[in-house]
């Protein structure tokens, strides 16, 4: 009894200082000090549609920079028809994915979706971003930032002679990069699909976003001050958008921003929520001789706090200085797969203490579930995970005939298994269906051990123990999966990692539950029978 | 019924559950330390020559994947002999040898097998195949015990013991295991053995289960268990008893076989007993517990 009353004591100890630090968490609004880390997270997602032609293999997307203060992460990569691959290129701040072609036949209709999460004015960059920052923002080393380019006819006598209009009596670098922003924000906005050139706005009169960028670096680079193009989204509200367009000069050893459609300019008043996606000329997409039609998709990250973004009381300075919201992305991921590993483990206590499941392993179940977590499709979980299953027994039947030592027929065994998954992927890659690529994420050792016990339990007790204790295993398995896989699970221990105390509570109390399972209710049956026989005591 | 029914009528029996066996019989009274002298039966057989309790003679132990050429040698006069893992659990990993056939060993199931497949059984016991946590283990070659002849009609291919329960070195239950076809001739009730509850004092079987339900005959040949003296009883209970106190546990379940020349013999001892015995005896082991403690 003692022990028991030890296990209660302090299971309610660690519940109720727990409690404590939710409860005070809560009151002095320190639930959420998270997405700190810049004044706003956006979810953004490319969606493009267009037809491949029979000599087209691939399209090339250019993916946003992670720099100054916009972060980058989270990206994913969907398409039915194409297979992405990142382009490797020396200069690490330019990334690329090229989008290949499966089949090669003829013109083909192809979609893809490409999706990020961002940050925008994160206070504190990370390495690579300030790196990359240095290598973006260098000055123009050659002169490609002052010679006329496809739509930017800078040496044309029209855009000179505008320029010089435009310039005035300005002297300063500032002044002469803000006359020929003046110029060029007077001309009228005509919002419209395709973007002419440069001189083609000059002399129309009005143009839209990209064409009246086009034209600001084209009047800049005339007057030998080096200019870019620049692409890239307002992130704002729920919407769907296209590109904007707005530009940046090199002017006193620095890129100055300047947006003449919406009157920006200067780093300073520059809005916080432009998005930069691209920079030069270049485009979204190079390869498709026919345009592809696409558009983004903006929301708000829903941890986002984008007013009050600093912590007020001295409460919510320590609280933030706790929270694990200040991890970078990379490391949060990680934390967030930690958190769920001891309700993985609470989950599996309970399948079997309280309910008495028989399984292969203590924990590979757990681990079984939060790898159909991780597949977001727990159905195919199932279908390959019972699949590999089988087949490894039946390879486990096959090697038994060469009588093989124990370690050296295990590694043959795990060798099999992962050929047939590479089979089952080439296969499923050649009639198109999806799902399969998330194989890798299976924990092959556990799967190879799992079939070595089901192998043993079959010859020594017989199938239908074998098949039981693999059912129990896939019970628990999806239980733990199906309890977890709500968002809100994995977001509330993130917010609260107190709830941890909760959870080592629990599995206290488990641990000294000395009644029946429930499978003992009806596992002694007979002595229940007794009793009613006898009508009295056995 | 309700499970909150079952639940207390199992309660008001006095049945042992399998949470309160491991935290309030396993934890409490079994020492850890104590568990590697248990599990290993090459340790039990000098415990137990030490104290007096004859075992089945160990002929050779096994230990590694070297020893296994001196294999042909050990086995090639030997008539009939046994082959387990030092260390292994519920069974497992067992191989009765009960004659020859020329070049071939005949096991208890009459099926055959060749120097290479023995050899092969070898192997996995010392990789560890059937031991606890499967570690690397001993694989140990033993007289076969031939069981008295008073158990032959009621049990099937194989050696009948008797399972003493031993709560604090004294005896609360006991049962005759009788193996059959479906346990492959093993003496595990969760394999399909015949579980008998035998009289304390007597050492008659009074009430017998099979797969969990009540049986009053041998399944496969179809003899009367009811009603069964077992040989040597007092003797049985007595050896029982001694090893229980040699190896200083609380809760155990010692394996007792019976050879037709030597008598009773301590097979092996048990630190995690199972519950089937409850079934086989129709009582409640905490009422056991209950009544040795008012006893002591």
């Amino acid at each position: 009894m003692g022990r028991t009353w030890l296990s209660v004591i302090t299971a309610a100890v660690l519940t109720a200082s727990s409690l404590g630090v939710f409860v005070a968490r809560r009151c002095t609004q320190g639930a959420e000090p998270g997405a700190r880390l810049g004044d706003a997270s956006w979810n953004v997602t490319l969606v493009a549609a267009g037809t491949l032609g029979a000599q087209e293999t691939s399209i090339t997307l250019v993916l946003p920079p992670a720099f100054r203060h916009q972060h980058i992460f989270d990206e994913r990569f969907q398409s039915k028809e194409l297979l992405h691959r990142a382009v490797k290129s020396k200069d690490p701040s330019h990334r690329e994915v090229a989008w290949k072609r499966a089949s090669t036949t003829g013109n083909q209709p192809v979609r893809f979706t490409y999706s990020f999460r961002c940050v925008t004015g994160v206070r504190q960059p990370t390495a690579a971003m300030v790196h990359h920052t240095r290598l973006i923002d260098a000055a123009p080393i050659e002169d490609t930032a002052l010679k006329p380019s496809a739509g930017v006819e800078s040496d044309h006598q029209e855009i000179l002679q505008a320029a010089r209009q435009a310039l005035g009596t300005a002297e300063s670098a500032v002044e002469r990069a803000r006359a020929l922003f003046d110029y060029v924000a007077r001309v009228e906005n005509e919002p419209g699909l395709d973007s002419p050139s440069a001189l083609e706005c000059l002399r129309a009169g009005n143009g839209n976003a990209g064409s009246k960028s086009r034209l600001l670096v084209a009047l800049c680079r005339s007057q030998g001050i080096p200019a870019r193009l620049v692409s890239g989204l307002i992130l704002a509200g729920d919407q769907e958008q296209g590109l904007h367009h707005w530009a940046e000069a090199w002017v006193d050893h620095e890129w100055l921003p300047m947006c003449p459609t919406y009157q920006h300019f200067g780093r300073r008043v520059f809005p916080k929520n432009y998005l930069i996606v691209t920079l030069g000329d270049s485009g979204l997409f190079r390869g498709a001789q026919v345009p592809l039609k696409h558009g983004f998709l903006v929301q708000a990250f829903e941890d986002s706090t984008a007013e009050g973004s600093a912590p007020h009381s001295i409460w919510q300075k320590l609280w933030w200085r706790l929270s694990l919201y200040r991890l970078r992305p990379a490391e949060q991921h990680v934390v967030r797969f930690l958190l769920l590993l001891p309700l993985a483990a609470l989950i599996v206590s309970v399948f079997r203490t309280v309910i008495g499941v028989f399984t292969y392993g203590t924990f590979a179940p757990a681990l079984l579930g939060l790898a159909f977590l991780d597949l977001r499709a727990l159905h195919w979980g199932l279908v390959i995970f019972v699949a590999t299953v089988l087949v490894g027994w039946a390879m486990r039947h096959m090697l038994d005939r060469f009588h093989l030592l124990l370690v050296p027929r295990t590694a043959a065994l795990l060798t099999l298994i992962v050929s047939f998954l590479l089979i089952l992927i080439v296969l499923a890659g050649h009639y198109g269906i999806s799902g399969t690529l998330y194989i890798s994420l299976f924990p092959l050792v556990i799967l190879t051990h799992m079939v070595e016990r089901f192998w043993t339990v079959e010859v020594e007790d017989g199938a239908a123990a074998s098949f039981k204790t693999l059912l129990g295993t896939l019970l628990v398995a999806v239980a733990v999966s199906m309890a977890l896989s709500p968002a809100a699970v994995s977001q509330w221990m993130f917010r609260y990692p107190e709830t941890l105390g909760i959870v080592l509570a629990a599995e206290l109390l488990i641990g000294r539950y000395t009644g029946y399972r429930l499978t003992e209710l009806y596992r002694f049956d007979e002595l229940l029978r007794d009793e009613d026989r006898n009508g009295g005591t056995v | 019924m309700t499970w909150w029914g079952r639940f207390r009528r199992l309660r008001r029996l006095g049945v042992l559950g399998m949470n309160r066996r491991n935290s309030e019989c396993i934890l409490d009274l079994n020492p850890r330390s104590r568990f590697p002298l248990v599990d290993s039966k090459r340790r039990m057989r000098d415990l137990c020559g030490a104290i007096g309790v004859p075992t089945p003679q160990i002929h050779a132990a096994l230990s590694s994947h070297s020893a296994l050429h001196f294999l042909p040698g050990l086995l090639a006069d030997r008539q009939d002999f046994v082959i387990k893992p030092d260390r292994g659990a519920a069974g497992r990993g067992i191989l009765v040898i009960i004659g020859r056939n020329g070049k071939q060993f005949v096991r208890n199931n009459g099926q055959c097998l060749n120097l290479d497949d023995i050899r092969q059984h070898v192997s996995g016991i010392i990789s560890g195949l059937f031991s606890l946590g499967g570690w690397m283990d001993e694989a140990l070659i033993q007289q076969r015990v031939v069981p008295d002849p008073a158990f032959e009609r009621i049990s099937f291919q194989g050696t009948a013991d008797v399972r003493v329960l031993v709560y604090k070195q004294a005896p609360a239950l006991a049962m005759l295991r009788l193996p059959t076809r479906k346990s492959d001739g093993r003496a595990n009730l969760h394999q399909g053995a015949v579980g008998a509850g035998l009289d304390l004092v007597t050492g008659i079987v009074h009430r017998a289960a099979w797969c969990g339900r009540l049986t009053d005959r041998h399944p496969d040949t179809g003899e009367e268990v009811l009603g069964f003296q077992v040989p040597h009883w007092p003797e049985i209970l007595c050896m029982a008893r001694r090893v229980s106190e040699a190896v200083q546990m609380g809760y155990l379940g010692v394996d007792i076989v019976l050879d037709r020349q030597q008598g009773p013999l301590l097979l092996e001892v048990n630190a995690r007993p199972g519950l089937a015995i409850q079934i086989a005896n129709g009582r409640g082991l905490l009422k056991r517990f209950a009544e040795i403690d008012s006893e002591v």
